[in-house]
């Protein structure tokens, strides 16, 4: 069911976007308010299950949570100024690329707070230290 | 709670029990924040970057306490080591 779930996390925002876009700028905007309120949602998540089981949770973990969310940031901000630019000159290059590396930003985040969460990932049960 | 164009309730139904398996209960206030900008017309650049905003303010606090945590760990691996 977990792999279901990140599947369908990954390809929630490309399936709405295929039955739902009208225009580019409605699709551009759509992809990344969503990839960001996704994304949002699931580090909620991480930070709500962190609390929950704070002695369990190794700090490694959280470092490199931390770290996939600024590669997320990073991809958003190109993303933002991919669409920005085409809105204002028409040429979507820059967007196609961003785009591109967002969804794959927003999938390693993903894939790393579903694979920390699960009974026998690696959120310490299986030899990880938590030390950074 | 309105549907976005062109899903049925079918798919609606599959993709919030996948969005609730993968998150929990944040699942419920995510998928009403999707259904909102998937029923506007356009985000302008202008909504998109408000919407970037606030979910990076969110998580600023998280952010900089994990990153205290772990410079506190490595000063105190290092001192261990001296």
């Amino acid at each position: 069911m977990t792999r279901i779930g990140r599947v369908g996390l990954v390809g929630l925002v490309g399936l709405l976007c295929l039955v739902g876009c009208a225009s580019f700028e409605g699709a551009a905007g759509k992809l990344i308010g969503s990839s960001a309120l996704t994304v949002d949602a699931a580090v909620k998540g991480w930070e709500a299950y962190v609390a929950a089981n704070s002695n369990n949770v190794p700090l490694l973990n959280e470092i490199k949570v931390v770290g996939a969310l600024e590669r997320f940031y990073l991809a958003q901000d190109a993303a933002v100024a991919g669409y920005e630019a085409a809105v204002k000159t028409g040429d979507r290059q820059v967007w196609r690329q961003a785009a591109a590396g967002l969804s794959a930003s927003q999938a390693e985040i993903l894939r790393l707070i579903a694979e920390f969460q699960r009974p026998n990932g690696t959120n310490g049960t299986n030899g990880s230290d938590g030390k950074p | 709670m309105s549907v976005p164009v062109g899903l049925t309730g079918e798919w609606n139904a599959l993709l919030i029990a996948q969005l609730v398996a993968q998150l929990g209960p944040v699942a419920f206030n995510l998928i009403d924040e999707l259904i909102e900008v998937w029923n506007k017309p356009a985000l302008t650049v202008e909504e998109v970057k408000g919407i970037v905003q606030r979910t990076r303010a969110e998580h600023a606090a998280y952010i900089a306490g994990v990153k205290a945590r772990a410079a506190a760990a490595a000063a105190a691996a290092e001192a261990g080591n001296l």
